[in-house]
């Protein structure tokens, strides 16, 4: 990747960081316009306030960076429970259409699904016990269990024999395998206005299991999951709404 | 209090974003860490017939002179003292044939075998292994040849052993 890439990677991905800083410093102005929304937050009890959705943009960008044969495209849906718990469902698709220097084709085009939880690292309480104002931003932590049950085809495989000066063609059947895999997630996520939202994440992968171990390393490609290495890093940059939310109107 | 546990956030959040490039560098995965080379492996030994106990002793043998090639194909495999050859199966057929030429005199080794294909990954490409079914030789100074391990799967085996008659 060059140095370019990188600075123009950078500047984009800490955009939500600056915004929300800023939003966490103006917050108490927001919060004496809107003295109904705060009688409301002191002693609520309730725990579902929403559900967002979310594109991401990232993934093509940075599969495209790694290995122009990949591409991947990929949506969230997540539930605001509490302000503090966001269970969450993502839905993608990936493809591959590799052929290496040894001239191997590998294909694979198939959905992929994650279910897992984001945590919001604020504090939702003052040390009054009350709880604060949302206004639809938070950094967050969490976790992913990713799945995808997919095709794959190999193409152009040869068995040279250099001792006897032959070759002759290695005819591999297409396969179909189930792979897991968890995530570690880190990132934030920014209420921009009226509730439509910008924020990003950072995702370290651990591919756990597949459905026939032995065909594991055949691999080169998991949708959702990217190459086949044990850890993978993963991006997302998305913009997403949010619906139902009192942290809409403050906007 | 509160600006500063913020900014402690937001540094830890940086430190993340700084760390990603890192992450990438270090996956590379394009080279293959995987064993490749499959071969049969010979050792050769030598039976002397002990007069007076009347029985035959075994013992490792190592010729003073040995080549050895395949049949078709001129390329000398081993060329000198050695008791423990590596030979290649053939990827392609079913019946690999060597030529031994040991101490001035020459013998031929046909191993029946049946190929297994596989496929390891897009950066190792695959492996042939094989199930040694029968080995056969001529006798000119051979006695004898014993499978002692079918599957060949890797190299770090002794797969057949080849008896040697003692020169007279």
């Amino acid at each position: 990747m060059s140095i370019k890439k990188i600075i123009v990677f950078c500047v984009l991905a800490m955009l939500p960081i600056f915004i929300f800083a800023n939003e966490l410093s103006g917050a108490d102005s927001i919060e004496t316009q809107k003295t109904l929304i705060k009688k409301k937050y002191k002693n609520n009890k309730q725990v579902f306030y929403g559900f967002s959705a979310h594109l991401d943009v990232a993934s093509p960008l940075v599969n495209y960076l790694i290995d122009k044969s990949m591409l991947s495209f990929e949506a969230a849906v997540d539930v605001d429970l509490m302000h503090k718990y966001f269970p969450t469902f993502e839905l993608g698709f990936g493809s591959a259409d590799k052929i290496n220097e040894n001239n191997i084709h590998y294909k694979v085009n198939a959905p992929f699904y994650r279910i897992g939880l984001n945590f919001n690292i604020l504090r939702t309480k003052n040390k009054d016990g009350e709880k604060k104002i949302f206004i639809g931003s938070y950094p967050y932590i969490g976790f992913r269990y990713g799945f995808s049950l997919f095709k794959y085809d190999l193409e152009g495989v040869v068995i040279n024999d250099d001792y006897w000066g032959v070759s002759r063609p290695m005819e591999v059947n297409p396969k179909y395998l189930y792979a897991g895999w968890a995530e570690l997630v880190a990132g934030v996520k920014v209420n921009m206005v009226k509730g439509f939202t910008m924020g990003w994440n950072i995702r370290v992968g651990l591919l756990s299991h597949t459905s026939r171990a032995s065909l594991k390393s055949q691999l080169w490609y998991i949708p959702g999951f990217g190459k086949n290495n044990t850890v993978n890093v993963m991006f997302n940059y998305t913009f997403g709404y949010t619906f139902n939310y009192d942290s809409n109107k403050i906007k | 209090m509160k600006l500063l546990n913020t900014y402690s956030r937001m540094r830890k959040l940086l430190i993340l974003l700084v760390a990603l490039p890192v992450f990438w560098a270090c996956n590379n995965d394009s080279e293959c860490r995987q064993e490749r080379y499959v071969a049969m492996e010979v050792k050769l030994f030598q039976t002397k017939f002990d007069a007076e106990e009347e029985t035959y002793i075994v013992s490792n043998f190592m010729p003073d002179s040995i080549s050895v090639y395949g049949v078709g194909n001129d390329s000398i495999l081993y060329n000198g003292g050695i008791e423990k050859i590596k030979l290649p199966l053939r990827k392609t057929e079913n019946l690999s044939q060597y030529v031994f030429y040991v101490n001035g005199r020459y013998d031929t080794i046909k191993v029946l075998h049946e190929n297994i294909d596989n496929y390891l990954s897009m950066e190792c490409g695959c492996v042939v292994f094989a199930n040694i079914n029968e080995v056969t030789h001529t006798n000119n100074a051979i006695d004898s040849a014993i499978i002692r391990v079918p599957e060949v799967i890797n190299v770090s085996t002794t797969h057949v052993e080849i008896y040697y008659r003692e020169d007279k």
